[in-house]
């Protein structure tokens, strides 16, 4: 009863605490009157910005402290064939979450891949520890989660979230990665035989091997950025979207494209409709145009 | 009425197409396929053999900048990179806009040529659709073999490349959302953006 209590207290807790974020954390839509301002703020998508920003800013200091040295010790410590090594073993872990999303797509030709990588890399590749079926079979690595399987089932990614830790997401890829930790056969395992630091260990070997890996992709575009949590923002949206392509389909990508540039022709008319134009407002508009 | 119309429509097509079929035929078309890989084969070539031989930062952004402003349509780029805020800048700061945003290009990606070791693209297919093509590269020597595709228009018989997407990842979309942001942050003003830019590239 009292342990009932306690859970009781805690998640009244949590839920008082997530609430104070949020308040504080909505962004302040632009004023409806001004036509540009607002295209942007629905472009960005991301009404929880502010709260977003904070996580942003709490994720670059732990990388910082610690995410980036890390990685940078690991650069030096191994040599390239060891971490190409402990990159191979994590993702054969990986095969039943991406055999089961290659299925739900519908994609049978890729299922056939995984399927076969994995017989091939834990048998001829030693556990996993070599990845022959990419150099000797021609079946390279491809990723798939249940955020992208449900992007294919035709779920929209809904608004940008920045989560603690885990970074750029959405409730689409945030909800994936939750059906996917259940789907993965490892996650049981680690329950049923009480040795759930294997899945700990394997989630910080995949953040410091992928972070060892991006360590001067990342500092130049930070260097290079004005505004790096909206870069960050755009890109990850992009990167999403290739992959739930799976890379292909450029003529898509390049319609999406023609579609958002939202630069008619001189004397055009801006393609928005304003919400009833407060009259001094709708003067300026004119003026600028 | 209508028949009048159209009939005017049919004839002004008629000497438009008469005067200017001669001139089709000798403009280079966006859509040749061996034209358009020489020409991406021109930009690898012309920017590895000139950003290589420099030194520093400074001397690989000088460098980069009339190799940007002859490959690329930059004026195009620059407008896309404002988004409706474009139409927002007064003509001189279009101008200024196009001018500075020109050199930050030059500066964050004339830096990234200092680890340039030997890499080459390589043509996987072209896709020409009228006046607008797509290359499709891949950088050969490279992690993972990267895909770079860049979008090319035909500006005055002339190719310029409009937009390049790494693995899937737009130059002018990502930019496009990153100076947006900027700017409507400082209050929709886009001179706030420009003088970010300008201080930006002193920086680098």
């Amino acid at each position: 009863m009292s342990r009932l209590m306690t859970i009781a207290k805690s998640t009244l807790k949590a839920s008082a605490i997530a609430t104070v974020l949020l308040a504080a954390g909505c962004a302040t839509p632009p004023d409806p009157s001004d036509d540009v301002a607002v295209q942007a703020f629905n472009e960005a998508n991301d009404p929880l910005e502010p709260m977003n920003r904070y996580f942003f800013e709490v994720n670059h200091g732990l990388d910082e402290l610690l995410f980036k040295p890390f990685a940078g010790y690991y650069n030096i410590a191994l040599p390239d064939p060891a971490k190409d090594s402990v990159r191979s073993f994590v993702r054969n872990l990986r095969t039943p979450v991406i055999l089961f999303n290659d299925l739900f797509q519908g994609e049978g030709g890729r299922a056939g891949d995984t399927a076969a990588r994995f017989a091939i890399n834990t048998t001829l590749g030693i556990g996993g520890l070599f990845d022959v079926a990419d150099w000797w079979f021609g079946m390279p690595y491809h990723d798939e989660d249940f955020g992208q399987t449900l992007a294919v089932w035709g779920a929209d990614e809904g608004i940008y979230l920045h989560l603690p830790l885990l970074g750029p997401s959405n409730p689409r890829d945030a909800s994936g990665k939750l059906v996917d930790y259940v789907l993965d056969p490892l996650t049981w395992v680690g329950y049923v035989y009480n040795v759930s630091w294997i899945n700990t260990t394997r989630f910080a070997v995949e953040g410091i091997d992928t972070r060892a890996r991006n360590l001067e992709t990342i500092a130049e575009l930070q260097k290079g950025s004005v505004d790096f949590y909206a870069t960050i923002r755009s890109l990850y949206r992009q990167h999403r979207n290739d992959a739930i392509k799976n890379g292909e389909d450029p003529e898509a990508v390049l319609s999406q494209l023609t579609n958002d540039d939202m630069i008619p022709a001189d004397g055009d008319e801006m393609p928005i409709i304003v919400a009833q134009p407060v009259p001094e407002k709708a003067d300026q508009l004119s003026e600028a145009n | 009425m209508l028949n009048r119309r159209s009939f005017g429509m049919a004839a002004a097509s008629a000497v438009a197409i008469s005067v200017f079929a001669p001139f089709a035929l000798v403009r280079p078309a966006a859509a040749d396929a061996a034209a358009l890989e020489i020409f991406i084969k021109g930009l690898s070539t012309r920017a590895i053999t000139d950003l290589s031989a420099a030194t520093t930062d400074k001397e690989r952004a000088a460098r980069l900048l009339p190799i940007l402003q002859e490959f690329f349509d930059m004026p195009a780029l620059a407008r896309h990179t404002l988004g409706a805020y474009w139409r927002r800048a007064t003509p001189e700061e279009q101008a200024e806009y196009v001018e500075v945003f020109t050199q930050y290009m030059s500066a964050v990606y004339g830096k990234r040529f200092s680890e340039y070791s030997g890499q080459t693209l390589a043509v996987q297919r072209v896709r020409e659709d009228g006046e607008r093509a797509t290359i499709f590269t891949i950088v050969e020597g490279a992690e993972g073999k990267p895909r770079v595709d860049w979008d090319v228009a035909v500006l005055d018989g002339k190719q310029m490349i409009t937009d390049v997407r790494v693995e899937g990842l737009s130059l002018a979309e990502t930019h496009r959302q990153e100076f947006t942001s900027v700017i409507s942050s400082k209050g929709g003003k886009v001179q706030a953006l420009i003088d970010i830019l300008k201080k930006k590239v002193a920086s680098l």
